[in-house]
């Protein structure tokens, strides 16, 4: 094993497919892509030669045991593939392996695949293909019914493939739970693909087993399927923070608390606002919004409220909404989380992001993402979604729902709070009798904050921070308890300056 | 029209074996088939061999993917077998050529 030259790779074009294994697939080898039923092998299979026709104008070459190509050419072509056009370009051609159960032929004797190979030969010549995708042994196995024969075959393809001088897919059946079938041990370079239930969510992923002589990332990648491109990955746990880290700061709309950031929010940074119900995140997210300098443009995604009822709430701030979004700087996506799984909510927000070109983009709130999600999913989901905004280097600001009014932290926070570059919690203060609400910067990145936790109101204007809670401990988790002798006297003094809007 | 007698030199059956190049399995088979025309068949019944190395666009048209295949294809609807076909027997019963079978010399 002396060889430790890299083998050269052919760029899939999947999207997030490169990345993962290091470049793409093993150029001019046959990769096995083995699944259970649905797991999306067939769309595996065609988006290969597809995407090579879109970016490179590498030919392809589709050969087909189980569908008739006219099956093919339907079922793919919704996802935006133009098969029937690529044909008469002869970028795209067709080896029909499928055989209607009438002529199935009877067997007496040994035989090998040379009539495949001889047409997948022909076809690759006459288009000069690149890309061969073979789908599937299964239903090879099933026609012919002599496993140990077919296997041994395809091994002898995967050689004849090579010789050609093309880079191909084979797809094959994978029970799932059971081990490796054999066709895994055949071949060089394995993708499993999978397709299962996890707390009652769907989870398509998709993982590199092996690749002989070629680098890859390890572990299962969760991946959607678009219903205009494909197939989508989300290397969500292998994006590097690329963090180009700006120094330029931006307002949050609320002056004191860029102060207490040390002068505002940094450009490219994400903060979390953490609260109870009506603490004021949503009112945050307005400010934050609402604050939007000369050539900036601002992006809600809001998956708690209603449109009228955001209009309603920023107007009750003195935030003209509509305003905003007649004149282009605003865009509000107003969502039910449940209408579709964390993958796909990310690919949407992604697209809304390039269309409109945010600077700032506000997410109220994750909580409600959370819900649908499993853990891991709304890990991933996060992490996806922070490394895109920094990319793009935009302001992000994600609110948190805590489950309790007093204290306490929420899932969400332990998920990523590593991720986020800000923390603000905001959280409800009783004193003495009276509920009041404090707002604390847990956490702000490469720079000094302020770290007292200080009284806020809410009224017409928006949020007003005041001063600090000097003689109550206890705020963050929520069991308060007050340090000085007399109530009165505490009562009295609890704020240097007591604010005057605080009725 | 299929059990029409065959008009001018168009055979009543027609064969053909689809195999790849010199390889052991369609040598083997190309005798076998050979031979069983010759042994048991009569001259209603022609063979034709096709390599699909040199015929691609035949295999293509045919939608081969075994090798070696025969396929009756004459009279239709046509019949398929593939291997080495090593059982002459079995071909004409599989094929349905009983009736084309020559009455045999007795020794």
């Amino acid at each position: 094993m002396s060889s430790s030259r890299e083998l050269k790779r052919l760029k899939t074009y999947i999207p997030g497919f490169d990345l993962i294994s290091n470049g793409g697939l093993p150029a001019g080898r046959t990769t096995l892509v083995s699944g259970g039923p649905g797991s999306a092998k067939t769309i595996l299979a065609g988006q290969f030669l597809a995407e090579g026709i879109k970016h490179a104008n590498q030919a392809g070459c589709f050969v087909t045991f189980e569908e008739k190509p006219d099956d093919i050419r339907r079922n793919l072509s919704s996802l935006g593939w133009e098969i029937a056009k690529w044909e008469a370009e002869g970028k795209w051609v067709f080896v029909d392996g499928s055989l209607h159960p009438k002529d199935e032929p009877v067997t007496i004797g040994d035989y090998d695949l040379g009539g495949l190979m001889a047409r997948i030969d022909n076809a690759v010549r006459k288009t000069g293909a690149k890309r061969v995708s073979l789908d599937s042994i299964g239903a090879m196995l099933i026609q012919f019914g002599r496993p140990t024969v077919i296997r041994r075959e395809l091994y002898r393809v995967a050689w004849q493939l090579r010789d050609m001088n093309v880079t191909s897919i084979i797809t094959a059946e994978h029970a799932g739970h059971a081990e490796a079938p054999v066709e895994e041990y055949v071949t060089d370079n394995v993708i499993i693909l999978r397709n299962t239930l996890e707390d009652e969510k769907r989870r398509r992923t998709l993982e590199i087993l092996k690749f002989r002589g070629a680098s890859h990332l390890r572990g299962e990648f969760p991946f959607t399927i678009s219903e205009d491109s494909g197939i989508i990955l989300l290397p969500l746990s292998s994006i590097e923070l690329r963090q180009k880290s700006s120094d330029k700061r931006i307002t949050s709309g609320i002056a004191e608390l860029d102060n207490m950031c040390g002068g505002g929010f940094y450009r490219d940074s994400v903060v979390l606002i953490s609260g109870a119900t009506g603490t004021g995140k949503t009112l945050t997210a307005t400010g934050f919004l609402a604050a939007l300098g000369q050539d900036e443009r601002g992006l809600l995604f809001a998956f708690e409220e209603s449109r009228d009822q955001l209009y309603r709430n920023a107007l009750g701030w003195g935030v003209d909404f509509p305003k905003l979004e007649g004149a282009g700087r605003l865009r509000i996506v107003c969502e039910y989380p449940e209408v579709a799984a964390p993958e796909d909510h990310l690919l949407r927000i992604k697209k809304h992001i390039e269309e409109f070109q945010p600077t700032r983009v506000a997410v109220d709130s994750l909580s409600a993402l959370e819900r649908i999600s499993t853990p891991r999913t709304f890990r991933e989901f996060v992490l996806a979604l922070t490394s895109y905004l920094k990319d793009k280097q935009i302001a992000g600001l994600f609110t948190s729902t805590t489950p309790s009014l007093l204290g306490g932290s929420t899932v969400t926070e332990a998920h990523i709070s590593s991720v986020t570059d800000s923390i603000i919690l905001l959280r409800y203060v009783e004193a003495f009798g009276e509920m009041r609400r404090g707002i604390a910067v847990l956490k702000m990145r490469g720079s000094q904050h302020d770290r007292s936790i200080r009284e806020y109101t809410i009224d017409s204007q928006g949020m007003h921070v005041g001063e600090p809670f000097r003689s109550i401990s206890g705020i963050l988790s929520g069991a308060f308890t007050h340090s000085t002798s007399s109530e009165l006297q505490t009562l009295e003094h609890l704020f240097d300056r007591t604010d005057a809007e605080d009725a | 029209m299929e059990s029409a007698p065959a008009a001018g030199g168009a055979p009543e059956v027609l064969l053909r074996l689809f195999v790849t190049g010199g390889s052991q399995r369609s040598l083997r088979a190309i005798e076998a088939v050979e031979g069983m025309c010759k042994e048991f068949l009569g001259k209603a019944v022609r063979l034709e061999v096709v390599d699909v190395s040199e015929a691609p666009d035949q295999a293509e048209h045919e939608k081969i993917l075994a090798t070696p295949t025969l396929i009756r294809q004459v009279p239709s609807p046509p019949r398929r077998l593939v291997g080495d076909l090593c059982e002459p027997e079995r071909v004409i019963q599989l094929l349905g050529l009983k009736e084309y079978v020559r009455p045999r010399r007795a020794e």
